[in-house]
């Protein structure tokens, strides 16, 4: 039978603390959201001064890198360069600020940033996931 | 002067009326979210119960969320549902659960839009005023209302 890893409670909470100092230490207000790989929300932060749209909009983006196992910027990326037909597609906010979190060569979950400008928000997301399986990860 | 008398009478009854309920105050702050989330893990964890606990502000939007480990997977969205519920309605669940369990026209509440039927939903108040609310879901919704009221104890 096949097993792979899972994101547990204590994962979720070193995540978190991880990108919320990652904010503090810019002195940014954010939301984060954490997911795992079926969508569903494991831990939710949203520091004071984020807006209730960011709250919606760091799950999106959770959502979106969780389900499809890739970075939200990436489908970002692939609509900027030209395949608008993408914006159809079920469940996607492409915009930069959600990273799969991938251990093992599984996605196992995703982070979702949203309250700066969006590459600072997937740094956040991807100064949590680093703090879990280690940098370059 | 019987006109002035008449509007100070009802601006009277008007305020007695608005000190039935408890006002809002100023939204939940994440501190105190993850002070309630903490309390209300304790209480779930002291008594083995796996629980999705969720904190909300005023307006019904997500502040803060944790789950704890072997949590139900339908919890996650039932948690948020009962803190919204309990915030926007600024009573407890408990209170429409009971509503319901008389039956006859009580059943209507069931229809009002993101209404939560079940307890474990309670509206988190500090000095008299509703900044908020707290949803747990993941065992018997009684000891979710257990869970509920250890988190929101813990800003009073």
């Amino acid at each position: 039978m096949k097993t792979r890893p899972l994101l547990t409670q204590e994962d979720c909470l070193k995540i978190c603390a991880a990108a919320e100092a990652e904010a503090r230490r810019n002195k940014w207000n954010v939301a984060i959201a954490i997911l795992d790989d079926g969508g569903h929300l494991l831990h939710f932060t949203r520091m004071d001064g984020a807006t209730p749209a960011n709250a919606a909009i760091a799950l999106e983006k959770a959502r979106t890198s969780a389900l499809s196992r890739r970075t939200s910027g990436n489908w970002e990326e692939r609509i900027k360069a030209g395949r608008t037909s993408m914006l159809k597609m079920p469940g996607i906010l492409p915009v930069q600020g959600g990273v799969p979190i991938i251990a093992e060569g599984t996605c196992i979950g995703a982070v979702g940033v949203s309250g700066v400008q969006s590459h600072e928000d997937e740094q956040i997301a991807q100064a949590g996931i680093d703090a879990l399986l280690g940098k370059g990860s | 002067m019987k006109r002035l008398l008449l509007a100070i009478t009802a601006g009277a009854l008007s305020f007695a009326a608005q000190a039935q309920v408890p006002q809002y105050g100023n939204s939940v702050n994440l501190e105190q979210a993850k002070k309630a989330i903490a309390a209300g893990q304790a209480e779930a964890r002291k008594n083995g119960w796996p629980v999705a606990i969720a904190i909300l502000d005023t307006s019904g939007n997500l502040v803060a969320y944790e789950k704890m480990d072997n949590t139900q997977t339908a919890s996650i969205q039932v948690a948020i549902d009962k803190g919204k519920s309990a915030a926007i309605y600024r009573r407890p669940t408990k209170v429409f659960e009971d509503i319901v369990a008389k039956g006859g026209a009580g059943l209507r509440v069931m229809n009002l839009r993101d209404a939560s039927v079940v307890d474990g939903g309670l509206p988190i108040v500090v000095d008299g005023k509703v900044i908020g609310g707290i949803g747990v879901s993941g065992v018997a919704g009684d000891q979710d209302g257990v869970v509920a009221k250890a988190g929101a104890d813990a800003l009073k």
